[in-house]
């Protein structure tokens, strides 16, 4: 087998601010890649996951400051003597965060950009940009803005766009977070069959992760741990303890239903539509939430469940029909973006926190502890992305809402943090809606879950939840 | 991640070449800074304000007139009391408020900035960015400098959708937008603008990391991809120069 990547010894740390010291993130990475090697690297958010990859691509320590040493090469060849632009054919990335990559107006020239650069000829390139269309079905997707995809619709684009250069390695950072589990069965087979050369970064472990057994690594305090030849309990054990699947022997702290029937949120002949495009409707007979309660929104991408809480929250008026969320309070929701950076702006931790509401400092200084924040001092600009999401749960926790909204609040999050953000904000008086396409999570939490489709409730479930949701979405997927 | 300002269609103007829509664009716009006559303006701007409409709808046309709408309101308040020339129309005791030539300068301004708002939206709502950069290229631009331009014109409407993601996101944290009073009001707008700031910055390495990942450092000779496909291209310069001809003459004439 051709060797492809090698990476010994590597060591990272991030340079230090005042108030925030950053430790040796990469203590020692050793990796062998050979071509057809399908290798998943699994961690905890913040684990060093994404800086690995950008050291690979050379980005890093390109464009961002940092301590380095250790040896990488691709194919015999020192990875800094290439330059990012050079690696176009050799290595092929998706981010966590697609809006990083996509820059044109639509997807075909996003998909054609890379071969353009490269001086491939005009036919090829049509050929090509539709053969990846195909592949990754987002034919209709074709002539379509980028700015307009459902998250899990960005990543399939940026996956065509590796399909349309066919580079000798493939990074994929969390690609499979916001794609629903039929896509991530076929994206998944599909580079099992072609023995394409990957290493998929990962902080879920996945059903499907079992039709690659041996090639599952866990990053932890900065080393690669490679599972293969452990134990399977103590593979698990491992696994429970960095926050990566749930402990099966402990169930969700769930409130009792019976005696909650107080209604929060009630939906009926709910119509909406985005301006201007007239693809997508969003029709919602009949929808209610309880105080108290838990409900899931499940569903494949592009399919409106984002849409639907926003409306919820108020951020999108309806065209027609009732939406009634807790008449008596004029702010009853708090909406966990995907992305924190929308909601945080203030130098530091303990402002940001204490922003509108007066608060002593044992209160500040609790809410840190409860989410496990940096000190109140740090500038949260400076902090990880799981901490900047953290934070902006906090936030809502302080502020009181009636309820609140987790849009895909797992992404970017471990399981326990996750786990501690729901029980933390789970009162009686309450209700939360989880956005996700985890189908373990939403069977662990969720006292219902209403599956959307195309703007429709297709289906709700109160009883054997993941099977239910396991047969909507086709077996063998799901996360463990 | 970048939007546009493109509205996909399929009237004459989207199938109009963009080579000869840029040629009518750099037209129109330098003759609103001529010294024309208020109703040689009038006459431009209802020619453009039946093009939007024609070719992109009602509710579409408004939009650009929406966005300037607070300028042209400030331009109207603020303008006439300061420029003296003409016979007074309005005064409070020797104090002249409101001249003849403070209302035609007004209007002079609200109209040359219509016009060219109404012709660069125009263009941009009816050419896509990627046969944009194949126009500046035709017009011999080099490609980099090309893409610099064309990021920089994306960003302005990806900016502001950014700062409406955050509006969202500070609305649901208790902010106030409508507030009455100016200092209220610039209190509640202070931490989006912040929040866009830090968008706008973290955006910097990010864009420049996604160009170098898509070979833009290359020295190969790019391929394109896309190429501007024209029908009956002879009748669209022909149209396109008696529109050329039509708005010098009334310029020059009216």
């Amino acid at each position: 087998m051709q060797e492809i990547l090698k990476i010994q010894n590597l060591k990272f740390q991030y340079p230090a601010y005042p108030g925030l010291d950053f430790p040796e993130l990469l203590r020692g990475i050793n990796l062998n890649i050979n071509a057809g090697d399908f290798k998943i690297i699994i961690g905890k958010p913040e684990a060093g996951k994404s800086t690995l990859l950008k050291i690979i691509l050379s980005l890093i320590p390109r464009y961002t400051q940092g301590i380095i040493s250790g040896t990488l090469e691709f194919k015999g060849t020192q990875i800094d003597k290439y330059k990012p632009y050079e690696l176009i054919e050799k290595i092929g990335s998706v981010f966590q965060d697609p809006d990083e990559q996509i820059f044109t107006t639509s997807c075909d020239t996003e998909i054609a950009f890379a071969l353009e650069s490269l001086g491939v000829e005009r036919e090829e390139i049509k050929q090509r940009v539709d053969t990846a269309l195909e592949i990754l079905e987002i034919e209709k997707l074709k002539y379509r803005n980028p700015a307009t995809l459902s998250g899990g619709e960005k990543k399939k684009l940026l996956m065509a766009c590796l399909y349309a250069a066919n580079p000798d390695l493939w990074l994929l950072d969390e690609i499979l977070d916001e794609l629903d589990p039929g896509a991530v069965k076929k994206i998944v087979q599909r580079l099992l069959r072609e023995k394409r050369t990957v290493i998929l970064f990962t902080s879920k472990m996945l059903d499907i992760f079992k039709l690659i057994p041996g090639n599952i690594l866990v990053i932890k305090d900065g080393r690669l741990i490679d599972t293969t030849n452990m134990v399977q309990e103590a593979k698990e054990m491992l696994l429970i303890e960095e926050g990566l699947i749930f402990n099966p022997s402990e169930s969700a702290n769930r409130h009792s239903l019976a005696e909650i029937t107080e209604p929060l949120v009630i939906l009926k002949d709910l119509k909406y539509r985005y301006p201007g495009n007239d693809d997508f409707h969003l029709s919602i007979d009949n929808f209610h939430i309880n105080r108290g309660e838990i409900v899931a929104l499940a569903g494949r991408n592009g399919s409106g469940k984002s849409t639907l809480g926003k409306l919820i929250a108020g951020l999108r008026d309806k065209e027609s029909g009732l939406l009634t969320v807790n008449e008596k309070n004029d702010l009853p929701c708090g909406y966990l973006f995907q992305n924190p950076d929308y909601q945080i702006f203030l130098p530091t931790v303990g402002e940001e926190l204490s922003y509108g509401i007066k608060l002593m400092e044992s209160q500040i200084q609790n809410t840190i502890d409860k989410f496990n924040l940096p000190d109140k001092n740090v500038p949260p600009t400076l902090m990880s992305y799981g901490a900047r999401k953290r934070l902006q749960a906090a936030v809502y926790y302080l502020m009181e809402r009636d309820l609140y909204i987790l849009d895909e609040a797992d992404a970017g999050l471990s399981l326990s943090d996750f786990e501690n953000i729901i029980n933390i904000l789970h009162r009686t008086e309450k209700g939360i809606i989880i956005i996700s396409h985890n189908m373990n999570l939403c069977s662990r939490y969720a006292h219902r879950v209403y599956l959307i489709e195309s703007g429709r409730i297709a289906e709700e479930f109160e009883n054997d939840l993941l099977k239910n949701l396991k047969s909507f979405f086709g077996n063998g997927e799901s996360i463990l | 991640m970048i939007t546009t300002t493109y509205v996909p269609g399929n009237s004459f103007l989207h199938k109009t070449d963009p080579r000869i829509k840029t040629i009518l664009l750099l037209t129109t716009v330098p003759l609103f800074f001529f010294p024309l006559s208020i109703t040689a303006m009038i006459m431009i701007l209802i020619l453009l304000t039946g093009t939007a409409i024609y070719s992109l709808g009602f509710s579409r046309f408004l939009q650009p007139i929406k966005m300037i709408l607070p300028i042209l309101v400030f331009v109207t308040i603020l303008t006439p009391p300061f420029i003296r020339g003409g016979d007074a129309i309005l005064s409070i005791g020797e104090t002249v408020i409101l001249t003849t030539e403070g209302i035609t300068q007004t209007l002079r301004l609200i109209l040359r900035f219509s016009g060219i708002t109404l012709s660069f939206y125009l263009f941009f709502a009816t050419t896509s960015i990627n046969y944009f950069i194949l126009t500046l290229n035709w017009f011999k631009l080099p490609y980099r400098v090309a893409l610099i331009v064309t990021i920089a014109l994306r960003y302005i409407p990806y900016m502001i959708t950014i700062y409406n993601n955050i509006k969202d996101a500070h609305k649901l944290r208790g902010n106030d937008y409508n507030k009455k009073k100016l200092k209220e009001k610039l209190n509640s707008i202070f931490p989006t603008l912040v929040s866009v700031l830090i968008h706008a910055i973290k955006l910097i390495p990010a864009l420049s990391m996604a160009l170098e990942l898509k070979g833009i450092g290359l020295e190969t000779k790019r391929s394109t991809y896309s190429v501007i496909v024209s029908s009956n291209l002879a009748l669209q310069i022909i149209t396109s120069g008696g529109i050329v001809l039509l708005t010098i003459l009334i310029a020059l004439f009216i």
